[in-house]
């Protein structure tokens, strides 16, 4: 199906123990795809792009359940440091400016 | 000059780049994600990974169903990448569940010294016009 789309699965559950961990994970996808079909012809093409990754794994003992979140932390560090280098330039544009018009300064 | 019908060259290559997009929505599962867990000591480990993957196709088949020759075409390219990347080590104990996270350190590093030199940039930028 064309568009994008987000789905959340769970796998199969391992047995240790008493513990029953179930393994979860999200996945993305982009995908577009067209084909013109005629009678004694056809040409098409599109795309795909999907990331699966991990979000948690659910521990069940005891009749109770706790989930225990999976962090990409290789992930986190470069969508930080991303955002950081996105503001750090605004910030600074925003200082040279304000103190272009400090009191005492020349304009 | 293909023995197949031209018809039926057309249907199979409509489901052959169909089925590749199904291919492709069902590799994209929770199987890569999670890897076959081994047994060390008395816990089980579970090596758990970000997997995406990325492709292109395009392409056409046809006859000139006009000539006098019934010519069959029959074209097209792609491109495709997957990657996997570690994320962490589930450790599954009688006791529960341990997520160890791994670190990409090289990637960490790249990552680092590439945000270091443009806030340097940056800021040097800014203290000159600051004090020009």
């Amino acid at each position: 199906m064309n568009g994008l789309h987000r789905r959340t699965s769970r796998g199969e559950p391992l047995h240790v123990g008493d513990h029953e961990v179930i393994p979860e994970a999200e996945v993305w996808s982009l995908e577009f795809k067209q084909a013109a079909i005629k009678a004694t012809r056809v040409a098409g093409g599109g795309f795909h792009w999907s990331w699966a990754h991990p979000t948690a794994l659910i521990d069940r003992s005891d009749g109770a359940e706790r989930r225990i979140a999976v962090i990409d932390w290789n992930l986190r560090l470069e969508l930080g440091l991303l955002s950081a280098a996105i503001v750090l330039p605004i910030a600074l544009t925003l200082v040279t400016a304000l103190a272009r018009y400090w009191p005492g300064r020349r304009a | 000059m293909s023995e197949q019908p031209a018809s039926h060259s057309v249907e199979s290559t409509v489901h052959r780049f169909f089925a590749t997009f199904e291919h492709a929505q069902s590799a994209a599962s929770i199987s890569n994600v999670y890897g076959q867990p081994f047994a060390h000591g008395d816990s089980l480990v579970m090596p758990v990974a970000s997997v995406s993957q990325f492709f292109g196709v395009g392409g056409g088949v046809g006859t000139d169903a006009h000539s006098d020759r019934q010519d069959e075409g029959l074209g097209g390219g792609g491109w495709g990448r997957v990657t996997a990347r570690p994320v962490a080590l589930a450790e599954i104990t009688v006791d529960g569940v341990d997520v160890h996270p791994v670190i990409d350190e090289n990637r960490a590093l790249a990552v680092s010294l590439a945000f270091a030199a443009w806030a340097v940039f940056w800021t040097a930028r800014t203290l000159v016009k600051l004090f020009k």
